[in-house]
Parts: C-alpha cells; structure tokens; sequence
C-alpha cells in the first residue's frame, strides 16, 4: 500500500478526528469549511501550520476554532532520497499532473493536483542530470516546499504505449458479414476461395496488372465496358463463377440487359501489394501482389465478398 | 442596530442622538430600572410604553437628573422580520444557556439581565420548546417568545478539544535530520536479484556477501548521495551500511508493512544498532521474472 494515502483534506480531518474523539455531531469535509493555511513559526511540537476550521450553513456546530498541525515538509520527506520515475513519454516535457500518478506508484506518495502547481517537466534523458521539480501550492493542506525527483523516458511499454487496443477486430472470415453466421447460406460460396488454387503470374505478365508496392494499393475499376481491361481481368472473374455451376449468370458485358448479370454496378478492383495491413487475410506467403475484385451492389457483395487473384511478377 | 448590541449601551444610543450630543455614556449616565408608562400619570402625556430615570453618575460633568420616555421592544416582533424556524441548540438545561444560539441564528442579542432564566426540557432525541421571557427590569425588552428547539448549534470549540493536532507524521522519529528507508526504498525494483533474495531467512542478521550484494544493488538502483556510500562489509561505517542488518521478514508481500504493492516479495531489514542512516525498516522489493507464457 502506498505510504500516505487519502486526499490531503481527509487526513487533516482524520487528524482532527482521532485526536478529538466522541464529537457529538460530525467534524468533516461535508460539514466544515477549512480555511487557507498559514504558514507560522515552528513551535515546539514542530507545528508549522495554523488553519480555521468554520462550520458549514446547515452544520450541527456554529462558531469557528483555530487549529495547528505539521504540514509535511517535502525535502525533510524526501531527505537523501531521489525517486526515479522511469515511463516514455511521447515528447521531452511532461505536465505534472500527468507525472503525479507515476510518481505516487514509485515513491508511495498519494500527490494530487489540489495540492500541486501545474506546468511542465523536463525530461532528463540521462540520470543524474536533468532532475525535475514538483512544487507545492501555497494552500496545500498536507505539504509544502519542493521535491526533486529523476526521470528516465525509458523504452515505450506495450500496454500503455503501443498495444493500446486490448480488443482486435478479428480474426475475422473475409466478409463484411464476419463470423456471424445467422445467413450462412449466403456465403457458403464465397469469392474469396474461388481462385485460391490458382495463380495469375502469367495473366499479370501478358494483361500488365501493376506491381504495386508492398502495402499499398492501386484503385480502378472494372465496369462492364471495361470488362476486357487487364487482360480481361473481368470475364476471368466472372467466368471463375460460372465454373463453380453458380445459377447467377454473370454477364459482365451486358449487364445492363441481363437482369441475373452483376448488376448496374461497376466491379472494384484494387492492386495491392503484400503483405497488407489493410487485407490482412489475403497476405500469403509466396506472393507479392494480389488484384482484390469486389462489386459495389450489397446484395452481391454480402455473397462473394472480396475475390483475391494472387500474382507475381 | 440596537438589538445587536449590549441594551444599556443601545439606550444611550438613541439618548445622544436625541440631544445632537456624543457626550452620554454608560459611565457618566446611571439609569434605573424602566417603569411601564401604562398606570401611571404620564400616561396621557406619551405614546411611549416605558419610561426611565437617567442621573448623572458621580464625576460626570454635568448633575441632576431626567426622565426619558421611549418604547420596549416585544420580544415576539422580530418574527415580523424572520421566518419562524426553530432554534438548533445542544446540551442546554436554561434560557441563559441558549442566549448565543438566539444571537447566531436570529441576531438578537439577550443577556442575563434581559430575560428569565427558566429551565428548558428536551426530550431523549434534544428536541423541545422554550418560551424566552423578558425581565421585569429588562431595558429594552417586553414580553416573550417561544422557540422550538432542535438539536444542533454545538459551538465548536466546546467540543474540539485538541487544537493542537498530533501530525501529520513522518516516516522517521525526528524528520528535521533523518532519512527515510522506506521512502528510499519504495520505488526500486529488487527483481534482478529474486533468487539470491530467496535465500535470506527470516529472523536472523544477514551473511556479509548477502550484505554486500544488498548494498550492491543499492548502489546501482539510487542514482542520489546514497549511490556512492553505501558498503556492505564495514563493521564500522555508521551510516549507509549494511553490515548486521537483521532480516525481520522476507517473503511474500504482506498489508502488515508499508510496501509496494506492485512487487509479489519483500525483504524487511533492519539495520544495525550503531548505523544511523537511512532510519526506519528497509523494505525491499522484487517479483518473479516474468514468464511469456504465464496468462494469469
């Protein structure tokens, strides 16, 4: 557990508190109001702090009382002892109130921004050097002075850093349906197997399909007129599904006048080079590139999904 | 203002602003007890309900003596001016033990020679009702008024005691000299020596290599004054050394000490007798290494 704990107000009402037991009606933060404190000569008990205690409107007390305490001295606290606060940060400052929750896990502290100024901490890439320092508001009810500490950027932490999406969006089957396999129906010809035994080295060669970088990709497109681009990268799509034995007759070429053809919408057609962070299940090892088709009609886009044709060239 | 303020005083008040003069005082100008107006022959020469006899005192600079007619307040009236709502007051046995809470709530200030001190009953939970009566020979009071009353009204310093409060402390007996191990401490991560740590039992004064592998790692964690000092085999050294050191627990984490509750072990010591700095129990801190293949 932390060495101090407990908002600053609550410990200057434990204190008050456990030295005045049995009060009749309760001494708290709901029913007093706690005056700014005034710093005041030490006296024999060490006593450096003298603040007013009013009761609230509405309290169970009337009056007021004065009452002395020792406000903790952050360079007595912290005498020979420099907490190092190791965490990346994304620049070389830090503000303070996000450096406060560090160092009350590495030096046990329970610091909060009621009690300290704000402004920003230097990062000091190399320790003993370039400490940084946490000072104290003038009404802090628990301390005062100034604190110097150390701070190592360190390496960036997985979980807080990098990996900081626990939750991934798959592994997910190739479709926008993902695993929700209510209409299973609906898919179990999906495009995505269609051509995965196949490779279109060759037709990439003769049709000139792009050799796109990896990563990237190359949008066209493939409407009905253009159905003989790339080699005829459109009827190869479409004859790949009239080999299936599908009952849609897939007319690239007149689609206009076939009613079962793919409809009014164009194909899409993108070029993409792998491995792909977008397409992540049409990364395969042993190819470098893959043309993604895909129609714009939903209905027919919920069936087939994307179709990869993988290639090299 | 008057009601806020002593009645003598208010009444000397009104009988200098009456005259144009400042020069009527409480110790110039004696008063006598106020007469009612009602049954007597001035009667018909005043609308004022009271009247009052003021004699120059012994040593003023003037003599003789007046008689001033001038109203008494009823005590009820003030209720023209305030909501009716009851009177908070704890512990009280008689109306003079109410008189300030009747100043703070409805700034009225009675005193002793104002009003009747007549007992007050309050039930189990401090509730009850009052009726606050004036004296005969109240100066600028008449009649009465009734409070109910609730429990509330403790002023405070009756009951908060102790001002002087016993803190806030710190970690060490006499922080205007000392250092603290356990703030030293708190944030090093012992994890790399796990295994050697293991092997300190409990109870007994630590083996010198183990002092000196303790003072090791203590040196390579502090990056402050202590980075320099520390030594583990000096039988004489008084400050930063672990020679002696008794192990007073070493084990799994425990709510019994102020430790980090970030680190599965912890290893107490105690220094020896005669080392003086840091002060306080040392709690070290490590964990197992961590395991890639452990999901917990």
């Amino acid at each position: 557990m932390p060495i101090y704990q407990g908002t600053a107000i609550k410990n200057v009402f434990d204190l008050i508190n456990r030295d005045n037991p049995g009060l009749p009606f309760p001494v708290n933060e709901s029913t007093m109001i706690v005056g700014v404190p005034l710093a005041i000569a030490p006296t024999a008990q060490k006593h450096d702090t003298q603040i007013r205690l009013v009761p609230k409107s509405g309290s169970m007390y009337r009056g007021g009382i004065t009452l002395t305490y020792r406000r903790l001295i952050l360079a007595s606290l912290f005498r020979e002892c420099t907490p190092i606060i190791e965490r990346f940060f994304t620049s070389r400052w830090i503000p303070v109130s996000e450096m406060l929750p560090l160092v009350n896990a590495a030096a046990g502290m329970n610091f909060s921004m009621v009690d300290f100024v704000e402004g920003n901490t230097i990062h000091g890439s190399q320790i003993p050097g370039r400490n940084f320092t946490l000072t104290v508001k003038p009404e802090s009810l628990m301390y005062t002075g100034t604190v110097t500490m150390a701070w190592v950027m360190g390496k960036e932490e997985l979980g807080l850093d990098i990996m900081t999406q626990a939750t991934l969006a798959g592994e997910l089957w190739p479709s926008d349906k993902g695993n929700d396999f209510v209409a299973w129906d609906d898919r179990r010809a999906y495009g995505t197997w269609l051509f995965w035994n196949k490779h279109f080295t060759e037709e990439a060669i003769l049709g000139n399909w792009p050799a796109v970088a990896a990563g990237t990709v190359t949008n066209t497109s493939v409407g009905s007129a253009d159905a003989s681009s790339y080699g005829g990268i459109g009827k190869m799509y479409a004859d790949a599904f009239l080999a299936q034995g599908l009952e849609i007759n897939f007319d690239p070429y007149n689609e206009t006048t076939n009613p079962k053809g793919l409809g009014t919408k164009p194909l899409f057609l993108r070029f993409i080079g792998l491995p792909h962070p977008s397409y992540p299940e049409a990364n395969r090892p042993g190819f470098s590139y893959a043309a993604v088709m895909y129609t714009q009609d939903a209905a027919l886009y919920n069936k087939f999904g994307r179709t990869i044709m993988y290639y090299n060239k | 203002m008057s009601i806020f303020i002593d009645p003598k005083q208010s009444l000397m008040d009104y009988i200098n602003a009456a005259n144009g003069v400042t020069r009527f005082t409480v110790l110039n100008t004696a008063l006598s007890a106020p007469q009612p107006v009602a049954g007597t022959w001035r009667e018909g020469t005043t609308t004022k309900n009271t009247f009052v006899k003021a004699t120059a005192a012994p040593g003023a600079d003037f003599k003789g003596k007046t008689y001033l007619m001038y109203d008494r307040l009823q005590l009820g009236d003030f209720r023209h001016f305030r909501p009716v709502r009851p009177l908070p007051c704890y512990q009280v046995e008689s109306v003079h033990d109410i008189l300030s809470n009747i100043l703070y709530y409805y700034a009225i200030k009675l005193g002793p020679d104002d009003v009747e001190d007549d007992p007050i009953t309050l039930d189990g939970e401090g509730n009850g009702t009052i009726t606050v009566r004036a004296k005969a020979g109240a100066l600028i009071w008449l009649g009465s008024v009734t409070f109910d009353i609730v429990p509330g009204g403790a002023l405070i310093d009756d009951y908060l005691n102790s001002t002087t409060l016993n803190g806030l402390n710190y970690p060490v007996d006499d922080f205007t000299t000392q250092t603290s191990a356990l703030i030293y401490t708190y944030g090093y991560d012992f994890s790399l020596y796990r295994d050697q740590f293991l092997l300190i039992d409990d109870g007994g004064v630590i083996t010198q290599p183990q002092a000196a592998l303790i003072a090791g790692a203590l040196k390579s964690l502090d990056k402050g004054v202590g980075a320099a000092l520390w030594v583990g085999v000096d039988a004489t050294a008084t400050v930063w050394n672990l020679f002696g050191a008794t192990c007073v627990y070493n084990g799994l984490n425990s709510l019994e000490y102020a430790s980090n509750t970030a680190y599965k072990y912890i290893l107490v010591l105690e220094l020896a007798g005669a080392v003086t700095k840091p002060s306080g129990r040392f709690i070290l801190h490590y964990n197992d290494p961590e395991d890639p293949n452990a999901i917990t």
